[in-house]
């Protein structure tokens, strides 16, 4: 087993290196959640069924635990279209643009940060208020169905490092989260391939970029249980 | 279950300001701490934010609310930069609310547009509204404009640390606009000066 996991490293750098082109040309647009999700669960689903020849036991376990994640992904795209819906509703609801759950010259003075930028009506502010209150709720609301995975009731650094990782549309976010907080994705590996936001080819690269720390596995009878799964998930994907 | 009260600047300038009082030890400290917190939305209005979408006996941990910050000024950020890379193309000075939009949809986050629009288009149509008013309350108006005017013009000479570190020194004490307004308004020089400019830009704009 050890000699399947030290197998893995060559295609860790390998891939590695793809993770740095595609953030440098952020060639993916991700579709509607509602829609391509679906057919991605779908198909992996498919995936999973069909490279599990060996092992009943190990398949078993397996299946239970991509049966539970997939539950939970469920719930987190009812979660997010009941989100957006009502977001529509509240903007329809709003009638004063003096209250602003953001102080607009903060966010002004954002913005002039960067040296290129020049004048900013006064419209724009108002409009990046809701933009980032949009931008924090969904963050908040991927990183808890996070939190939820690990049986926690607090929201904590490593499960927004989690929700980035596994949203494209984060991406940009990437540099943020220190490496630190990638380790319990990287353990958290599993999971990944049933991921019906992130695309499976982008999911990957911050997959390996952080190595596993011996005491963390040694620790862990738990977390033990886990790397057993890791050779297969990766030879999947 | 989500809690969608919205609330007023002034609570927020409150809760501003008492999380940093513990740093009015030296005017070194201050001045420091007054400038990273610059870089990002308050704390609590981010943390109010988070709390509608989990559960009630949920918690967030303090160090979640500071990585939040961080990401809400990577995302302002990175719109900005889309947003002014297209005025340059346009060779526009100004951005506007469709830039910020337009930036936004190009950066892929789909969802947010149509909610964005709308609310774009609301605004528009009460600030119009606003400048359909009578003589008495117009020159009200023009006293927010000038506020608006002023802020810009007062960034662009004063980029030097000091100037910063004065504009930033502002906020924990008071609310920053009644600050602007109150200081700036009798300059009827300059708001006549930014009046003409913004003028020209919403004629741009419309072009």
């Amino acid at each position: 087993m050890d000699h399947q996991g030290h197998s893995q490293n060559p295609s860790m750098g390998v891939v590695g290196s793809g993770a740095q082109l595609a953030y440098g040309s952020n060639p993916y647009q991700p579709g509607q959640i509602t829609g391509p999700p679906g057919s991605v669960v779908t198909s992996v689903g498919t995936i999973q069924s069909t490279g599990q020849p060996a092992g009943a036991q190990l398949g078993q376990h397996q299946l239970a635990y991509q049966h539970i994640h997939q539950q939970q992904q469920h719930q987190l795209q009812q979660q997010l279209q009941q989100f957006w819906s009502s977001q529509y509703q509240e903007i329809e609801k709003v009638t004063d643009f003096k209250n602003h759950s953001l102080p607009l010259a903060r966010i002004k003075k954002i913005m002039k940060a960067d040296e290129d930028v020049r004048m900013i009506s006064a419209e724009a502010p108002v409009i990046f208020a809701r933009a980032c209150e949009m931008f924090i709720l969904e963050l908040t609301l991927r990183s808890w169905n996070h939190t939820e995975e690990n049986k926690r009731r607090t929201l904590q650094k490593n499960d927004i490092a989690a929700a980035i990782t596994r949203t494209d549309i984060f991406d940009f976010l990437v540099d943020i989260v220190p490496r630190e907080d990638l380790k319990d994705e990287v353990l958290a590996s599993i999971p990944r391939g049933t991921m019906p936001v992130a695309g499976p080819a982008d999911a990957l690269p911050y997959c390996y970029m952080p190595p596993q720390h011996p005491s963390q596995v040694g620790a862990a009878g738990v977390i033990m249980g886990k790397p057993v799964m890791d050779p297969n998930m990766y030879a999947q994907q | 279950m989500e809690d969608e009260s919205h609330n007023n600047t002034l609570p927020n300038g409150f809760n501003t300001g008492s999380p940093e009082s513990p740093f009015l030890k030296t005017s070194t400290t201050t001045t420091q701490h007054n400038k990273e917190q610059d870089r990002f939305l308050p704390i609590a209005n981010v943390g109010r934010i988070m709390k509608k979408v989990i559960p009630p006996n949920g918690k967030i941990s303090k160090d979640a609310k500071e990585t939040v910050q961080e990401c809400v000024s990577e995302f302002i950020s990175f719109v900005t930069g889309e947003a002014s890379d297209k005025c340059q193309r346009e060779k526009r000075k100004t951005i506007n609310g469709d830039d910020v939009i337009w930036a936004i949809t190009t950066l892929g986050f789909e969802d947010y547009v149509e909610p964005l629009k709308t609310y774009l288009q609301k605004y528009k149509e009460i600030e119009g509204e606003k400048l359909s008013i009578p003589k008495q309350m117009r020159s009200e108006q023009r006293l927010q404009q000038h506020h608006n005017n002023y802020h810009d013009q007062n960034n662009q000479p004063f980029n030097g640390a000091y100037a910063s570190s004065n504009l930033i020194s502002q906020p924990p004490y008071v609310p920053t606009d009644q600050k602007f307004s109150l200081t700036f308004s009798p300059n009827s020089i300059q708001s006549q000066l930014r009046q003409q400019d913004q003028i020209d830009s919403v004629g741009h704009w419309y072009e």
